[in-house]
């Protein structure tokens, strides 16, 4: 117990005060010479017992009174068991919900803005040299390691901003486990608060025990933490959002029609009739505008099918463009960004194994591996057709020429029945695979099919080994069909429309198979049971291994109209596999590359919110409070930058040294925007699971903090025995006094 | 020189003189007055003349006087005296208690004493003295002359209350001294076992003696009227003494009170003896008067 006053205490010596009097007025007394002594003592006899015992209750009342007075004023207060920790430096972990759904618009301002004011405040009544982390329950830390100066850490709490991805609590709490096995909850009181809006999404019930291990884990490691959950927020269902778009995957080329539709949810109780949907490419509207119908609860892909938004894009490059519905009190799911790449060249390195001299002249004569190839890709060149570009530059070379400086600003190389490779051209095959290149190997009667086991497959170049050379030609059907397995593969997804893939292909090799876990995806398999197309991520890069060659010496069929669309589609993916990935979740690195030539050069990253995104903030890529400046790295043959702060979705536009300007989005994943949280029970329910106090406002959290950490005050106890004391006191009095009369 | 108006205020001097104390039972002894004697024939000496009153016989008039004074007289004689009567006084140290602004019991006491001597020596009866604390300190045995109502006065007057008072043990001492039937009246506050002090009466009343007990007690020793803490020293034993607040003792001191009253009075009965409560913040004589029109009508 202490007291906050306890000068006051001084007061108890008034304790004393009814003996004082007892005693005064007992030597106060007069003497009377008095002859029925035998009364007196017959009296005596009788009441001394009685006597003696109400007066000493009523002593005893007339004690406590002062005493518990004195008490009273000098507001003592009992800590227990906290009286050990209160007022002792201290450990704080602030696990913040930082996800978008915490920007919701009430009444009481936004439910982070909540938990960024009590953050303020939790760690404004800690002791002088306690320290402090912040874990954003989206992903990642606020400090390296934590900080014992609390004056900047309210400072960037009060900074913080929400409007992240999904919270993550398995992450937050790994993050206290972490913090502890480092060692840096050294201050002796520890205590982990979860500040957070109880979505239910966010505390899933198959969760909960991952939770509970991670907190009993830290028990057992005899890290005493005191658990609180904070809820905020009042907690509105009420809510729209766009939760996708469909759009190609692949970049698009100059005056291509980009066709987009978006899938909208309703997550409120109400119907919502005749909802505005915008659609804007590079901050500007692009009209007509559309509406939409949609029940509670419901999601619906808008515009229709046959009527999508539509755009062609006039110049190359990287395009924004967004799909939204602005009409409920959470707005940073209303707008769904993309970024598009529009290229007008995508630069081919063909190394053919079984060229001709024409096909290396760069004609055709239908003798080289490749013609077949290279007119796929670059149709108009070859019929020389006046006013038409190809979106292809294909350049041949002998495997012999094949070496890093040959490798150029090709996109995509293609091995078309290479026997085999020297050991440099070799290594700087593997190594454009690792920096993020992609190959597209065919296979064919030159193929040295221990070589690319030993120096392909074995190193993981390859998607499987090569087994065996298989002739289906001399069978009663010389050949096998395609047996389309994977038309949701962007690379063959030009195949669920009307064009079929009719290859019939008379020999291959097969590939040893791997049945469990296999290193490839499948992405085509012949009807005589084979694979035929496989795909391996190698590192950064990417590789596609065709089992037949790319010719018609294998594959029949060659001028049916799948083969082109074939080609084109495989070296298309294959060179955007190889495009840094424009369109990121929350965290997930943007990473752009550069020629060699600008590496060590400025490039600088700005941050737009999905409602900041204009027209002229798309085009200048300029937000003066949000931009960071990077240096371009060296990688391999190329400048590499990496940045890694995209927890928050939104536009992130990168400017190199000459003023270009690169697009990146983040969407966060949608399930932040269903927000119903958990009901009371089943909030009560989660912190008593994980041992954790839970309480529902900032006063609740502040009173019972105050208690834990300082103890509970009872002056107001001591305030009403008092009075019951002054009452029994006097009713004890008179009931003595009736006695008297 | 002792005067009985030291003793008496005037106006309770005039009402004595206007009491008749009625003997309540025959007495032994020669009776001409009054009091009738079972002894009748036995001639006496004469002693003197005195007025006559209502209810004198007519054949005891002095008719030779009457015939030269043409006024009657009674003849009186030296042993016409019929009632031999003892005033025992309590002259113990609780008796030396009196509240504020009033007389102390034992002067109450002697003045009730001296009243009553008065009163029988007017009607010619022999009173007799004994003053008692643990012991008999003064016996004076009845006579009826004017003289010996003045030796007895001064007796009282010469009493000191002090010592512890005996009461049963004084009964005891006291009667083989009362050879002769008659009237035993106690002025005493009768503090003390009031059982032993029954039996003590009891022997009074088996001899034949007719007793009263004029209980004489200070309003104080009533009611307990005291409020401040108050040290109550034993005025019979100097270092007996209690401290105590008398707020909360008042009420049980009264129900003792009460007992011991109800208890004194319960002996009484038993033993036929009338208990006469006196006050000393009232008049004795007005108690007095009362008990005597009680005894009159009781003959």
């Amino acid at each position: 117990m202490t007291f906050l006053n306890p000068i006051l205490l001084w007061g108890a010596a008034a304790v004393s005060i009814p003996v004082l009097i007892h005693l005064f007025n007992k030597n106060r007394h007069v003497t009377r010479r008095w002859g029925a002594m035998h009364l007196i003592e017959a009296t005596l006899r009788i009441q001394k017992r009685r006597m003696r015992l109400e007066n000493l209750l009523l002593m005893l009342l007339r004690c406590l009174i002062p005493l518990l007075l004195a008490l009273c004023l000098s507001r003592p207060v009992i800590t227990g068991v906290g009286a050990l920790w209160g007022n002792v430096e201290t450990s704080l972990v602030l696990l913040m919900d930082d996800s978008y759904s915490l920007e919701y618009e009430e009444a009481g301002g936004k439910p982070f803005h909540q938990a960024r004011a009590m953050g303020v405040a939790m760690v404004k009544e800690l002791k002088r040299n306690s320290d402090v982390q912040v874990v954003r329950l989206s992903g990642g830390r606020l400090y390296d390691s934590p900080r014992s100066n609390l004056n900047r850490v309210q400072k960037d709490l009060g900074e913080m901003e929400a409007g992240f991805g999904k919270a993550q609590l398995l992450h937050g709490f790994k993050e206290v486990t972490a913090l502890h096995q480092a060692g840096n909850l050294k201050n002796m009181r520890r205590e982990v608060v979860v500040l957070t809006d109880f979505q239910r999404v966010s505390w899933p019930s198959n969760e909960l025990s991952a939770l509970k291990a991670e907190a009993e884990g830290l028990k057992a490691k005899n890290a005493a933490i005191d658990w609180t959950l904070l809820a905020v927020g009042a907690g509105s269902r009420e809510n729209l959002c766009v939760e996708s778009l469909d759009y190609p995957s692949l970049p698009l080329a100059p005056q291509q029609t980009l066709r987009v539709r978006a899938a909208v949810r309703n997550w409120g109780t109400q119907e919502r009739r005749g909802l505005p949907i915008a659609f804007r490419v590079d901050g500007k509207v692009i009209p007509p505008g559309k509406t939409l119908d949609l029940g509670a609860g419901q999601m619906h892909k808008a515009p229709a099918e046959d009527d999508p938004f539509q755009h062609a894009f006039d110049t190359p490059g990287t395009h924004v463009i967004e799909v939204s519905v602005d009409q409920d009190s959470l707005k940073a799911d209303n707008t769904y960004l993309a970024s598009v790449d529009v290229w007008d060249h995508v630069p081919v390195l063909v190394v053919d194994g079984e060229s001709s001299a024409a096909s290396l002249r760069g004609q055709v004569d239908f003798k080289g591996e490749t013609d077949f190839l290279r007119i796929a890709l670059q149709p108009f060149r070859e019929v020389k057709l006046p006013g038409e570009k190809d979106l292809y530059d294909v350049r041949v070379i002998k495997p012999a020429d094949f070496s890093a400086q040959a490798i150029g600003d090709a996109r995509v190389i293609v091995l078309a029945n290479v026997a085999r490779l020297e050991a440099a051209p070799t290594d700087a095959l593997k190594q454009f695979i690792q920096q993020g290149g992609a190959a597209l190997i065919f296979l064919g009667d030159q193929v040295d099919k221990d070589w690319y086991n030993q120096h392909l497959a074995q190193a993981g170049y390859l998607p499987a080994p090569l087994k065996a050379l298989h002739d289906h030609s001399r069978e009663a059907v010389p050949f096998s069909r395609v047996a389309i397995k994977n038309l949701r593969h962007p690379a063959l997804d030009i195949f669920a429309g009307d064009t079929a893939l009719t290859a019939r292909i008379s020999q291959w090799y097969t590939l040893q198979e791997q049945p469990d876990n296999p290193p490839y995806t499948e992405l085509a398999r012949l009807e005589a049971g084979d694979l035929f197309l496989t795909e391996r991520v190698v590192a950064s890069g990417r590789v596609i291994l065709c089992a037949s060659t790319c010719d018609e010496e294998w594959m029949q069929g060659i001028l049916e109209p799948y083969y082109v669309p074939l080609m084109q589609q495989l070296v298309m993916y294959l060179a955007s596999s190889v495009a840094p990935v424009r369109n990121l979740s929350p965290g997930q690195p943007l990473v752009a590359w550069f020629p060699k030539a600008d590496i060590g050069k400025e490039v600088s990253v700005a941050y737009l919110r999905a409602d900041q995104v204009s027209e002229a903030s798309v085009r200048l890529g300029d937000n003066a409070a949000q931009t960071q400046s990077l240096m371009v790295a060296e990688q391999g043959q190329r400048g590499y930058v990496y940045f890694g702060a995209t927890q928050r979705p939104g536009l992130y536009v990168l400017r190199d040294g000459a003023g270009r300007l690169q697009h990146y989005t983040v969407n966060a994943n949608r399930e932040e925007s269903d927000l119903k949280p958990l009901d009371a029970k089943e909030q009560a329910h989660v912190a008593a699971s994980l041992e954790a106090r839970l309480v529902k406002s900032v006063d609740e959290y502040r009173q019972r903090d105050h208690k834990r950490r300082f103890g509970q005050e009872i002056w107001m106890g001591l305030l009403w025995a008092v009075l019951l004391f002054t009452f029994a006191e006097m009713m004890l009095q008179q009931w003595m006094s009736r006695k008297k009369a | 020189m002792v005067h009985l108006t030291d003793y008496l205020k005037p106006e309770e001097f005039k009402t004595l003189k206007s009491l008749e104390l009625m003997a309540k039972q025959v007495v032994e002894g020669m009776i001409t007055g009054q009091h009738r004697s079972p002894h009748k024939g036995f001639s006496t000496e004469f002693a003197q003349h005195r007025d006559y009153v209502p209810g004198d016989e007519i054949r005891r008039l002095d008719w030779k006087v009457y015939a030269k004074t043409d006024r009657y007289y009674i003849r009186e004689y030296e042993e016409e005296t019929n009632l031999r009567a003892l005033l025992v006084v309590d002259a113990s140290g609780s008796m030396d208690y009196g509240g504020e602004g009033r007389m102390t019991k034992h002067q109450y006491a002697i003045r009730l004493a001296a009243a009553l001597a008065y009163l029988l020596s007017t009607q010619r009866d022999s009173v007799g003295l004994a003053a008692f604390d643990d012991d008999l300190r003064a016996f004076i045995p009845p006579r009826s002359s004017t003289r010996h109502l003045r030796i007895l006065l001064q007796a009282m007057v010469d009493s000191t209350p002090g010592g512890e008072s005996d009461l049963p043990g004084v009964f005891h001492k006291l009667m083989p001294r009362l050879r002769r039937r008659g009237l035993v009246m106690i002025l005493s506050d009768c503090f003390g076992d009031v059982a032993a002090l029954g039996k003590a009466l009891s022997f009074f009343r088996s001899a034949n003696h007719e007793v009263l007990v004029f209980h004489v007690l200070d309003p104080d020793e009533i009611e307990f009227p005291f409020r401040d803490w108050t040290r109550f020293e034993s005025l019979e034993r100097t270092t007996h003494y209690r401290l105590l607040d008398p707020l909360q003792f008042r009420k049980d001191y009264i129900a003792s009170y009460e007992r011991y009253r109800q208890e004194l009075l319960d002996v009484c009965r038993r033993n036929r003896i009338d208990l006469i409560p006196l006050r000393t913040d009232k008049p004795f004589h007005e108690a007095l008067a009362a008990y005597l029109a009680r005894r009159h009508s009781a003959k």
